[in-house]
């Protein structure tokens, strides 16, 4: 799914979020689906707070995971799962 | 013979009275004789008598059931009763697990249908653990209590049981659909107490079959018994991200794995060595000593 480089994506409305030690289990109200996210899925959909581009969510998660760079690829591919799925937009 | 028993099944208290010989002799089919840390809010009372060829019920002076089986009568009295608990208990989690202790560590085992969650909660009747239930605990929050009711053991089941085969003559039981033959056994039958209230799990095993192979237990993700114990639980009455929360609930503060079921005597010995290495619940303090059961993540 393109979108473009200067998007912010921001977690969907009326998503129901409980954590546990290795992830997410999200539940999505309207269309009654229910998400399981391992914790690197989980910070990133923490990340999608509407004040962060992609490349900055990738910066953090790089930083958080003590990366030597910036895992672009792999943010870009969660971010298009999520927003496949409806969790961000 | 005429028999007349007074029992509670959690928040309801059940009498049953029958003059009915057929009946009369097999009604620690449904009777609990477990006891109950849990508040009684309602009363129900049941009279089977003959009726032709056949048997009336009486719930509470009128007529609810009429039936010319013994056995069906047994088995729809059991089912009314739970009914009733599960009314009382709506809008809680329902999740079908066994529950059990281990020198004080509660434990649930969860499994699909057949994997054997009774023969192996009453196997662990006989080696030293505290079994309350067979087959179903209702969510309390950061808690869990068993249904009370008697384990059903299908017959092949005893020949794994040999302490409970010992004394099967004298268990009560009914013909199943099919025909099979259901014994109903309690924690009271071998001497020992059987004791329910309400308690926080430290450890939740999901069983998987293996019968005739290796008994092993491997840690699971939490995430990964989530999803597991959806497929076991029901949550009526509220919505779908209420159900997963109380799912959270009690898998954040449990250790969680899976047992692969070979032999009963293993998985015995692996559930007792796995419990000693489990620790008491852990739930952090909020710095006013208010307990945050969701120690949300944030990072930004």
């Amino acid at each position: 799914m393109a979108q473009p480089d200067a998007w912010k994506p921001k977690r969907s409305d009326g998503l129901d979020i409980c954590e546990v030690v290795d992830g997410y289990v999200v539940y999505e109200a309207g269309n009654d689906r229910v998400h399981y996210l391992n914790n690197t899925a989980a910070l990133v959909l923490e990340l999608c707070t509407g004040g962060n581009a992609r490349d900055e969510i990738a910066t953090v998660l790089g930083s958080a995971f003590g990366l030597p760079g910036a895992p672009e690829a792999e943010v870009n591919d969660i971010l298009d799962s999520f927003a496949r799925e409806g969790l961000i937009r | 013979m005429t028999a007349a028993r007074t029992f509670q099944v959690l928040g309801c208290e059940v009498s049953i009275a029958t003059a009915c010989p057929e009946i009369a002799g097999r009604l620690d089919y449904v009777v609990v004789s477990a006891v109950q840390q849990y508040p009684v809010s309602r009363r129900v009372a049941y009279q089977v008598d003959r009726e032709d060829d056949g048997y009336l019920v009486r719930e509470n002076g009128n007529v609810w059931y009429r039936d010319g089986s013994a056995d069906r009568v047994l088995i729809e009295l059991f089912r009314r009763m739970h009914a009733i608990v599960y009314g009382q208990m709506h809008g809680r989690l329902r999740l079908h697990a066994g529950c059990g202790s281990y020198q004080g560590k509660l434990f649930l085992t969860a499994g699909p249908k057949g994997v054997g969650k009774s023969t192996l909660m009453a196997r662990l009747v006989f080696e030293g653990f505290s079994v309350s239930g067979d087959e179903m605990v209702f969510g309390l929050g950061r808690e869990v209590i068993a249904l009370p009711r008697r384990f059903h053991l299908k017959a092949p089941a005893l020949d794994l049981l040999p302490q409970v085969a010992a004394v099967a003559d004298r268990l009560p039981f009914v013909m199943g659909e099919g025909g099979q033959k259901i014994v109903a056994f309690d924690p009271t039958d071998a001497g020992l107490p059987w004791a329910i209230g309400p308690g926080g799990p430290v450890a939740i095993f999901f069983l998987q079959p293996n019968h005739g192979g290796t008994t092993t237990v491997q840690a699971c993700p939490k995430l990964a018994m989530i999803q597991r114990l959806m497929s076991q639980s029901l949550f009526d009455g509220r919505e779908a991200g209420a159900w997963i929360q109380a799912l959270g609930t009690l898998v954040r503060a449990a250790d969680c794995y899976t047992l692969h079921m070979g032999d009963l005597s293993m998985a015995a010995r692996l559930m007792q060595t796995t419990l000693n290495a489990t620790v008491a619940p852990r739930w952090s303090a909020e710095p006013d000593g208010k307990e945050d059961p969701w120690q949300k993540m944030r990072v930004n």
